[in-house]
């Protein structure tokens, strides 16, 4: 037995009074532990999603060009030195950085200027598994091209050059399939065709080169100066390119989810905190007596305080306990009913549980402290006389 | 051994105020049992308060070995009363989810430290001594008031204290309890223990080596 064995005795004698101060403390970190697990899965699924609405990192080779442009009208970029990118050097190097994980999709370009007949046309190879996940609003009529020797049509570029579904077309003389037709996305998609990558590099001369690197960075958690930093690191030469407003605004997104979140679980520890120091504040009040033979004996006023507070502090280690699982079950139940993270659950986490632990020990106490503070400052003559 | 001069309390402030204490002078000798009699209201308690230290004069001089108990800091007033002054009171004040042998070793409580083996032994044998030998593992709503009352004095007597003080330690008891706590009180008198006890009853303080009786924070008799 020490100083420990009071606290732990009195919870025990009033069990229903402990539970009740554990469950309302255990709501609050519950609503806590799930509301931020919830954000966080809720806030990365939604980047997710948003990602696949672009890219918004750009790497392309370092170039002396001059854009030339009057009135309104962009006449044509002045190139001095074309550049290529090695496909797969830069891919690998891209997949390399630190904050590699943060990186989603991976998409290569290589643009190839043509005539399909007499009509001058843009040819874009493409890796259509990466493009398609950065491009998830593309719709096609027909098919996805499968094989190296098949295209899809843009929208406009399809009418201007009569390609439908099934055309055969003629790219520097190889011959190429179209098997479907791009819906019109409103932006320069409408006016190309793409085809495989590596078929549109062999027939260009190209082989293993590319023009242009698109990826879509998640940035929950690290700021896109970071990724670009390692990937001008990693890709010496580059021009890395973030698209800034289009981050910012899938940051702000998550951040406004996580913030709600914050703020709500915020509010209801506040509340389950006033409700543990009246609770507290309650038991000082009943228990004077006890605090009065406490100073009699010979506890000083820190030891009385520490009684106090310990009981709080068991009880706000109960209720971490009892809130961390409650939250983890709880977020998971919401993720399931709600279908929110496409399948995404909540696993405790170790660290995360000794944190709750702790910190639910040490809100609780320091919301019980004015009471404890006020049986330390209780004069003994005064809480004996209340016998 | 402990000596008062001039002691002064008031309670309230203002002229809505008064004095339970006006001007207590005292001496109380080693091995003495003092009965300190009056009315209720008269100050008695107060008295017991201020000298056993729970309660600090406002003002007047209280020497203990020479020391004067007013002027010590809080943490020597708490030291005094985990040493050398114990208190008993008219309630026995144990806390209800301790045993009695857990009541007794309260005084042992404050510290992270566990409580030793020989602090247990000497528990139990202070509950041996006043008469509950067997009964250490009851809570006290297994004991009689007679015998709550004893655990309360077992666990006075836990510190070794050199003054015992005792509010009415009969008061709540019936005929044959309050005898028999008496006969406590005398017995650990006669072993050298300076007893301070304030009594209603003339019979109890007839026992006693010396009485005081108080009148309005006076001590208005002694013999």
């Amino acid at each position: 037995m020490n100083i420990l064995s009071i606290p732990a005795r009195n919870v025990r004698r009033k069990p229903l009074r402990a539970l009740f101060m554990i469950l309302v403390f255990a709501l609050g970190g519950a609503s806590a532990v799930s509301l931020y697990y919830l954000s966080g899965i809720v806030g990365n699924s939604l980047e997710k999603k948003l990602s696949a609405f672009g890219a918004n990192i750009l790497i392309s080779p370092k170039t002396e060009s001059l854009s030339v442009g009057y009135g309104g009208m962009r006449l044509a970029d002045v190139s001095f030195e074309v550049n290529y990118l090695d496909q797969k050097a830069a891919t690998t190097a891209v997949r390399g950085i630190p904050l590699s994980d943060r990186i989603s999709a991976v998409a290569p370009k290589f643009v190839l200027l043509t005539k399909i007949g007499a009509t001058p046309a843009g040819v874009i190879g493409v890796d259509f598994p990466q493009e398609r996940s950065i491009k998830s609003y593309w719709a096609v009529t027909g098919d996805f091209p499968k094989a190296g020797n098949e295209l899809l049509a843009g929208a406009d570029a399809a009418k201007k050059l009569g390609i439908t579904k099934g055309s055969a077309v003629l790219i520097e003389g190889r011959p190429f399939v179209a098997t479907g037709i791009l819906a019109p996305t409103g932006g320069e998609d409408d006016n190309v065709l793409f085809a495989d990558i590596a078929a549109v590099q062999e027939a260009a001369g190209k082989p293993g080169l590319i023009h242009f690197l698109e990826a879509a960075a998640l940035c929950s958690g690290c700021p896109i100066e970071d990724i670009t930093a390692q990937l001008s690191a990693a890709l010496p030469g580059t021009d890395v390119k973030a698209m800034s407003q289009v981050v910012r605004q899938r940051m702000a997104s998550i951040d406004f989810v996580r913030a709600l979140a914050l703020g709500v679980a915020g509010v209801i520890l506040l509340t389950s905190c006033v409700m543990i120091a009246l609770s507290v504040h309650a038991a000082v009040n009943e228990r004077a007596p006890e605090i009065g033979v406490f100073r009699a004996v010979g506890f000083s006023r820190g030891a009385v305080f520490a009684l106090f507070s310990l009981e709080a502090a068991f009880i706000g280690a109960a209720a971490g306990t009892a809130g961390y699982l409650a939250g983890v079950v709880l977020c998971n139940q919401v993720l399931r009913v709600l279908d929110l993270a496409e399948g995404a659950t909540a696993a405790p986490h170790p660290a995360h549980f000794v944190l709750c632990l702790f910190g639910a020990s040490l809100l609780s106490a320091a919301a019980s402290a004015p009471a404890a503070l006020k049986a330390a400052r209780t004069e003994p003559s005064q809480a004996l006389v209340s016998l | 051994m402990l000596t008062a001069n001039g002691i002064i309390k008031r309670y309230g402030k203002g002229q809505s105020g008064g004095s339970a204490l006006n001007g207590v002078d005292l001496t109380i000798g080693q091995g003495e049992f003092l009965c300190v009699t009056g009315r209720s209201g008269s100050g008695k308690s107060t008295l017991l308060n201020v000298l056993s230290t729970l309660l600090r004069p406002d003002s007047g001089r209280i020497e203990f070995k020479g020391r004067d108990l007013a002027a010590l800091a809080e943490k020597e007033r708490d030291a005094l009363r985990s040493s050398v002054f114990s208190m008993v009171f008219q309630m026995h004040h144990l806390l209800p989810y301790l045993t009695a042998l857990e009541n007794v070793l309260t005084p042992a409580l404050k510290r992270l430290r566990p409580i030793g083996a020989d602090q247990k032994k000497r528990a139990s044998a202070l509950l041996s001594k006043v008469g509950l030998s067997g009964k250490e593992r009851r809570l006290p709503g297994e004991l009689s008031g007679g015998e709550r009352q004893r655990v309360a004095v077992a666990r006075a007597l836990f510190t070794a204290p050199q003054v015992l003080f005792a509010d009415e330690p009969t008061g709540s008891l019936d005929k044959d309890s309050g005898a028999s706590i008496m006969g406590l009180f005398r017995a650990l008198n006669a072993e050298g223990l300076t007893v301070v006890m304030v009594t209603h009853d003339p019979s109890y303080a007839a026992t006693a080596d010396r009485r005081i009786a108080l009148q309005d924070g006076r001590i208005v008799q002694a013999d």
